[in-house]
């Protein structure tokens, strides 16, 4: 089984970097890869649920639904505690499936679990 | 795909997120992979997102390292490079349909030596790679 772990650090919107790296997750989960996502820095708004439909609204993919097929297929989202608390944002206000875990526990996965590691 | 197997090697997977020039990533990678050649990997890359604008035919830079000729130099001492060919596609870079012939999508814009592929062709290089670095995406 090939590890890989897919770090995104950057918002879900105004770059196509965070759709990017979930649309690798994707692929690699359908290929049978084992893959955790972490969300870290200005990444953690990419779990928040219910963000306004994004196509109609600024014309970019809904990474709201790229996060819950990444979790239907089986894949590990990781939300890092401290980066949600300085946004002010709740663990409550994350797409169901998402864990949160403090920062030295999200580097436990990046050195334990991170063969490959692919940074957005 | 490099063919690790029957050479033995140490395989290099590289991803390149950003367009050449406006930064140095295209250039550090380039450099890069030639060393890793020398030094005896098997080298893939994969041009993701800006980093397809790497296979534009016909690059002129005055005074920059030529990404274009350094690309076409790295496929003739034995790297596979690909390209995205959703990110290809939305900068113009498709012409028509998967050519099974050839193996990849059909491009007059990018060059011969890179072949536009789908998403798993990176898939496969992560799979694949001894070691993995990207370029430009954080």
């Amino acid at each position: 089984m090939v590890n890989v772990v897919i770090d995104i650090s950057h918002p879900p919107f105004g770059h196509e970097t965070t759709f990017a790296g979930l649309y690798i997750a994707s692929a690699s989960l359908s290929k049978g890869m084992d893959v955790v996502v972490i969300l870290r820095g200005d990444g953690v708004y990419t779990g928040r649920k219910g963000q306004l439909e994004p196509m109609e609204n600024i014309n970019l993919p809904p990474t709201e639904d790229q996060v819950a097929d990444i979790i239907e297929l089986d894949g590990r989202m990781v939300a890092d505690r401290e980066a949600l608390s300085m946004r002010g944002i709740d663990p409550e206000e994350l797409i169901d499936g998402i864990e949160v875990l403090s920062t030295d526990q999200i580097h436990d996965i990046i050195i334990d679990h991170g063969e490959k590691v692919v940074a957005f | 795909m490099v063919d690790a197997e029957s050479n033995n090697q140490k395989i290099l997977s590289m991803m390149l997120f950003t367009g050449p020039y406006g930064s140095q990533d295209a250039d550090h990678m380039c450099r890069i992979a030639e060393k890793a050649l020398d030094k005896g990997y098997g080298v893939q890359i994969f041009l993701y997102g800006d980093g397809v604008h790497a296979q534009l035919k016909g690059q002129a830079p005055k005074i920059f390292f030529n990404i274009g000729e350094a690309m076409q130099k790295l496929v003739k001492k034995g790297a596979v490079i690909k390209s995205c060919v959703r990110c290809s596609k939305a900068r113009g870079y498709v012409d028509g349909e998967f050519d099974e012939g050839q193996d990849r999508y059909p491009s007059d814009k990018a060059l011969d030596e890179v072949k536009i592929y789908s998403l798993y062709g990176f898939i496969d290089m992560i799979k694949s790679g001894d070691k993995l670095i990207t370029f430009g995406s954080s």
